[in-house]
This record gives structure tokens, sequence and C-alpha cells, in this order.
């Protein structure tokens, strides 16, 4: 796939700006024509109170059903609901709702739970699945979990629908990004969608700091935290869940694959989209160039794979710094041991952590580096390149970063300001698509702003 | 032979501790819990002796998983008699080798497998020498040399026609223990290695089709059903076969060895494994995950630390995150085995 030229999409929605720009600016522009003619089946829970919307972009923590001093509760409940995807259909997902004001509220995947570093987590856990299936909660990663309620399992304690609550309780002892996912029949459970992220924040960081870890090598821009959180689906088992048919996962053969339970273009659509009522997480990655004075910090994209294959997944126009495996920041005794990678395989079931920054290597803007100074290798592209069919575009009109110019005539272009677009995706190129549609599926994109954002 | 529990499990001290008793084949048999593979320790200069036959393993029905079945397999067995199959049977996987650094052995085998087969021999992939991709035919017998020359977890396997012959069990574990006793890598790593109970497992798949029909199954159509550790799937009948008793206040040293196919993603719950190793070679610094991928091929040693707190009947799941936890579509079974704390 080339940068900034994704020639072939069939649907594109409009991306959700940076986390630094007013929502409401990003709410009102016009919705993707392509996603609202979708045959929208997915009927939002009833009761559901919204307070405040979501940020556009960027990890979205979950409310917490109560805290204290050194402490959060969440409740959840397993679910049964739709999710949309982009070629117009649905699929039967199970989930982790979170509880809102005494209503559970599918969406895929689990809310995003949040702690401090030495946090006692709670987690009640109700099955509302109206199945014979016992569903449970584990952590991996985190050790000594207390379970209460339910009844033993192989793995943790169980609860059946109508078998009241199971409560999971642990010390949130080491910052960093985890899983958490079902511990019953997870070979079936986890590919249904019990599934979501951990993430527990350091101690250590100084006031007005956002560090990943306690290390300040780890210090990431606090407007700029990302949750990639993978997800493999095979809807032919999930219809034979749906038609209580024998579920025999050794026939598993993937046709969705999606980043926070959407699949490619939904996912660059803004957190909270409202034509995506059940899957509030958009991924895109907005960054801006590097600069030592304004800009100095890197964003933090956060990757959970909980799928059930590995994944090779990587940016486009750079490399990530990889900085920590399932929770645990990459040192080698004092010195930091993480690394520059284009592409990082995430196992299934891996957590890791990186640290995304840009940098104008090549000066484009227009006054610095015009195109008569440019060598014989930099041209500007052509069009041809550029525009996609039904007179569609990425493409500003400029080559240069914060700038617009002349496009074809009946050519729309989705630049706002001459920003870039990058894919970020699973080079594992049969989940570049939603059952044989591409572009689509494991795939989300880094966003690069001109400095200061679009104006 | 009962479906016995297969992981080898002993004390790191015993294991080193303990005399090499004169055996058939100047080896000697150990372990504190009965192991269908055994484990052979061979001195520097002796010699094993190995019989690649056919035979088979009681595992889970990979159709329906309820009940068991009858597997054919293709297995290592330690030579005891004048002919390979009077007085051996296959096992999955083959017998442990132990090794000391620094000795020099040599290792034969005897082809007893069907004719149907073919050619057979043994590589040693992590040892110099050369491979032999010819091997030699039905009752013929070769012999190789090694040399132990750094410590740690390797894997030995049939080099003729792998695809099929591995698949169907000729595949075990080469142990080459370090300079100190008690230590993995002892001196060849920089850090220290020190355990107090080790666990080798050994990871493969089964596909029954391929098992049923080994010298014609076409491998477009490979799909395991059944996966295993050291030769057994978890099964709910009998889950003290897949659990191990662990100590509190120990290090337990896990050698993975993925003699399969597939990448298997070996997770623990409840704690943390510190890889030390791959392939025999110490880490540039160990490394603490949750959940790390055993690529097709290689070993891999972890650490865990069982908390000194750790109460008695505490367990850590143990299993491939690719979630190959049912025998056939029955959950709880396949990669799947528990740490107990006594």
């Amino acid at each position: 796939m080339r940068e900034a030229t994704m020639k072939h999409m069939k649907k594109t929605p409009v991306p959700a700006s940076g986390p630094r720009r007013p929502g409401a600016r990003v709410f009102a522009r016009a919705l993707p024509l392509c996603l609202l003619l979708l045959p929208f089946v997915v009927p939002q829970a009833a009761g559901v109170v919204n307070a405040a919307p979501p940020p556009p972009g960027g990890m979205v923590c979950a409310d917490p059903t109560t805290t204290g001093p050194g402490s959060a509760t969440f409740d959840l409940r397993a679910v049964s609901g739709l999710i949309s995807i982009p070629d117009g259909g649905s699929i039967r997902m199970w989930s982790y709702a979170p509880v809102v004001s005494g209503t559970p509220k599918f969406q895929v995947p689990g809310p995003v739970l949040c702690a401090n570093e030495g946090d006692t987590v709670t987690v009640n856990l109700t099955n509302d699945l109206n199945r014979p299936d016992l569903v449970s909660v584990i952590f991996p990663g985190q050790d000594a979990v207390g379970a209460s309620g339910g009844v033993p399992g192989l793995l943790t304690n169980e609860v059946a629908d109508g078998g009241g609550t199971v409560s999971y309780t642990f010390t949130a002892a080491e910052p960093g990004t985890y899983i958490y996912e079902s511990g019953s029949e997870p070979s079936k459970q986890v590919q249904m969608g019990l599934y979501g992220a951990l993430v527990v924040r350091p101690s250590g960081a100084p006031a007005g700091e956002c560090w990943a870890y306690d290390h300040p090598d780890s210090r990431y821009d606090c407007d700029r935290e990302y949750l990639i959180l993978l997800h493999d689906i095979d809807p032919a088992l999930h219809r034979a869940v749906a038609r209580n048919k024998p579920y025999d996962v050794t026939t598993m053969h993937d046709d969705y694959w999606t980043i926070n339970g959407r699949a490619f273009p939904d996912t660059i659509a803004p957190n909270g989209v409202t034509i995506l009522p059940n899957q509030p997480y958009g991924s895109m990655v907005t960054i801006e160039p590097y600069d030592a004075t304004v800009n100095p910090h890197p964003a933090l994209v956060r990757y959970v794979n909980a799928g059930m294959v590995h994944h090779p997944f990587h940016p486009h126009g750079n490399n990530f710094r990889l900085i920590a495996r399932d929770g645990r920041f990459l040192a080698r005794t004092a010195a930091s041991a993480s690394y520059e990678t284009f592409t990082t395989t995430l196992g299934a079931g891996q957590t890791a952590d990186a640290l995304v920054s840009w940098h104008n290597l090549d000066d484009y803007s227009s006054a610095l580096n015009p195109l008569s100074a440019q060598g014989p290798g930099i041209k500007i592209p052509n069009l041809r390149n550029v525009v996609f069919k039904d007179g569609l575009t990425w493409y500003s009109g400029s080559p240069y970063l914060g700038e617009t110019g002349d496009l074809p005539v009946g050519v729309t272009s989705y630049s706002e300001c001459g920003e870039f677009y990058f894919p970020l995706h699973s080079h594992a190129l049969n989940e570049f698509q939603n059952s044989d549609e591409g572009f689509g599926g494991m795939a989300t994109l880094l966003r690069v702003d001109p400095a200061g954002g679009c104006p | 032979m009962t479906r016995m529990k297969k992981l080898a499990l002993r004390s790191g001290v015993l294991a080193t501790a303990v005399a090499m008793l004169a055996g058939s084949a100047g080896a000697q048999l150990i372990g504190s819990v009965p192991s269908a593979n055994a484990t052979v320790v061979v001195a520097d200069g002796g010699s094993v002796d190995l019989c690649a036959l056919a035979g088979s393993a009681t595992l889970p029905d990979p159709a329906d998983g309820v009940g068991s079945a009858s597997i054919p397999i293709w297995g290592y067995a330690v030579k005891v008699g004048p002919t390979c199959g009077d007085d051996e049977s296959a096992a999955l996987p083959g017998p442990t080798l132990e090794l000391a650094l620094g000795s020099t052995v040599t290792v034969s085998v005897t082809n007893a497998l069907p004719g149907s087969a073919g050619n057979t021999s043994i590589v040693f992939p992590g040892f110099a020498g050369v491979p032999d991709p010819q091997g030699v035919a039905a009752g013929a017998n070769r012999s190789y040399t090694i040399t132990a020359s750094r410590p740690g977890t390797l894997a030995y396997e049939s080099g003729v026609n792998a695809a099929r012959q591995v698949a169907m069990g000729l595949t075990g574990t080469i142990i080459v223990r370090s300079d100190t006793l008690g230590s993995a890598y002892g001196g060849a790593a920089t850090f220290g290695s020190a355990y107090d109970q080790e666990i080798v497992a050994v990871l493969s798949e089964v596909d029954p089709a391929q098992h049923a029909a080994p010298a014609t199954f076409a491998y477009a159509d490979y799909r395991p059903r059944l996966w295993l550790i050291d030769g057994s799937a978890y099964d709910a009948a009998s889950p003290g076969d897949s659990t191990v008793s662990v100590g509190a206040g120990t290090t337990v040293l896990i050698r993975y060895v993925n003699a399969g196919f597939g990448h298997h993603a070996m997770t623990i719950l409840g704690n943390r494994q510190t890889i030390i190793a791959r392939d025999g070679f110490p880490v540039p610094a160990p490394m603490s995950v949750v959940d790390e991928t055993v690529p097709s091929g290689q070993t891999m040693d972890v650490l865990v630390t069982v908390p000194a707190s750790a109460a008695s009947g505490t367990r850590y799941a143990v299993y491939d995150r690719q979630l190959h936890v049912t025998n056939g579509p029955v959950y709880p079974g396949g990669m799947l085995m528990f740490l107990e704390v006594a």
C-alpha cells in the first residue's frame, strides 16, 4: 500500500481529528455518505445516559462504577449484541458491558479499565447472556487475583446467568498495558468478544508529565495516548453460537479483523460516533511533527492482541519505538533497551507499548524546500496515483505538509489542511479487508498534522 | 502403558547429582515422576542407541473430544534388546537426552519404521555436524557423534522426510547441563540462571488424518485437532496428568521445545516468566513476559518464580494463548497445564 495514496478504498469516513481539537467541530463535520447508507440494524441499548461525549480521538478510560482513595471498582455484565462491519453486515458478539446508570451498555471491546499503580481494582461480573455458558474474567499479567462469588472454574471463579455476581480483586502492582478476557472456554468466549484492555498508570511520573512506566524514557504527550486492540473474527463461529449449533474452534477461518472492535474504515471514525453505537472506540493516531521546543514528546500507542493468531503490525511513514512488552518496560540494568522497529509481531494475547513521533526530515514546506530546489529523485506525485476512484482522495493537492493545492474538477479531498495520512495496519494483508472487500479489516491511519494542527 | 504424566520433572540438583548408573546402553532412566518419555543421561564418550519405530499413543478422541482414541505414531525408544520393537515401544516425544557440558557422545538410530516411511536419520540442530538427508533404510542403523559445546535446551529430530516423520513424533529434547550445579546456563550466561526444579515442555500438534496416513497425507489439508505438551493433551478426566507440583519460594525452569509446525504463544496466568535463553543461547538480558511466542523449531527457556507467600493449592495455568486449549472441539484440553503450589 502506498503512503497517502489509498486508491481503492471504497468507503471512507471522515477521520477524527487529534485530541487537541474541539470535539464539537469534529462531530459537525459531514458523516460519510457511504456509511450512512449502511443498513444499520443495531439499536442503541435503551436507557443509556451519556453525560459527556468522549474526546474524538485517543484512548478513552471507562468511568469506574465507584472510586475511592486508592481503589477503583468496575461493574461489568456479559451481554450479547451486534456490531456493524463496513461491508454492511453485522456480527453477533458477546461483550463485557459497562453498567451505566444501572443499565448495561453493550460495547465491543469491553470498556478500557484504567487504574493507578498500587490501586485496588475490583471487577464485578454478572452474566446476562441468557445462555447456559458460564463466564468469567481473567487478568493475565496480574498476580494474586482474588475471586469471590460464582462457582469455582478451571482458571477462576465463573458465574452463570442468574447466578449472581462474581467479584475479582487485585492490586494493580505494576504500571503498563494489559489484557483482560474470559477465562471460561476462552477458545469460544474470547472469539465471541469477551475481552478488553486494562491500563495501569505509573506512580512515579512527576506532576504534569505523562509516563507509561516508572521511567522517564517512557514519557509521552499527555494529549496523545492511543489504544490499538486487535481481534479476529470467524463469522461462521459466531453464527454457530447465535443459532445454538455446535462450536468447533478447530474449523476457525477468520474473515474479519478489527481494531478496537471496528474494521477499517470505521476504525478512523471518531470515538463515540453515533453510527457505531456499539463500537465506541476509534483508533486513528494523530501526531504533529517532532519539534524540540513545541512538540518534544511522542505519542503513546498501547497495543493489545486479543485475537487468536499473531498479527504483524506496522505504520507507514516511520518506525515506532517499542518500549514495553506485557506491561514491563524494556530495560537492561539502568539503561533503556527500547528499540526502533517497523513491523512488530503482536503474538496472540500479548501487549506492547510504542512511542510514536514523526520528523519532518525532508522539510516538506514550499518555503524551505521548494520544488525547484529539490533533487532529481523528488517529484510531485502524479495525480493519477493520488486520486482514487469515485473522485475521492486523501491528497490535499500539495505534497507539502500543511499546504493545499488544486485538484481536478470533481475530486473531493478528505484533507483538511494538507495533513498527511499513513496506513497503520496488519501486514498480514489478507487481514486488510472485510470479507474480500479491501481496504478494510485490521487497519487504521496515522495522521500527521502540520505543527499546531489544522487552523 | 498408562497415560501417565509425561512432564519430565525433577529437582535440578537431583538430576545432576544422580550418578550415571549402568544401563543397557550406558544410559540411566531417572525422574521423580514416572515418565513415558524417559530421560537418558549419556556420559562423556558414551552412546545411546535409539529405535525409530511405529506405535500408538492414547490421546483424547480428536473427532469429538469425548473419550480417548489410539493415534498411530512414529517415535523413538531407547534400544534395549537385539531387535527394535521386541522390548521397545514408541513414545511421544522421544527420550530426553541429557549431556554434560563438553562431552562427546554417540547417538545411533535403527530404522524400524514401516517400509512406507522410507529412510530415516537424526539431525541435531544447534550442534556442529553434517546433516544426514539420506538416512538409512528399514532395518539399518546409523551413528552420529555430537559434542555438547555449550549448555542449554536443544532438540533432535528426523532429518529425512521431516514433514511426515517429525509430525508423526520422531523428535526429542537434548539438555546440556551447564558447568554449575542447579544452574541452566552457569558461566555461559552473564546473569544468574539458577533453578530448583525443571519442566521439559515439548509442544506439538496432531492432525489425526495425517497420523492415519503418514506416507500419503496431503499437507494442503493439514489441520491439527489436538495440541500436546510433552506428548499429552490436557484431559479434564485426568487433570493430575497435566499438573506439576511446585514449591513456594522456588524457581521453576521451563524448557519449551516447539516440535510442532505452528507457533505457540505460551502464557502463564497469575505469574510471569522470565526468558533466559532461546535455542540454547542465553538472551542478552533476561526479559519478563506473560506471553511469548515459541516459534516452530525453537527452544525457549524461562524461569518462573513461585512467591514464598504463595498459598498451597495456588495454581498457575500455562497454556497456548492462541487458545489451542481444546481437544477437537471440546474445552478444556490441548496445550494446557498447571503449576500447583504444594
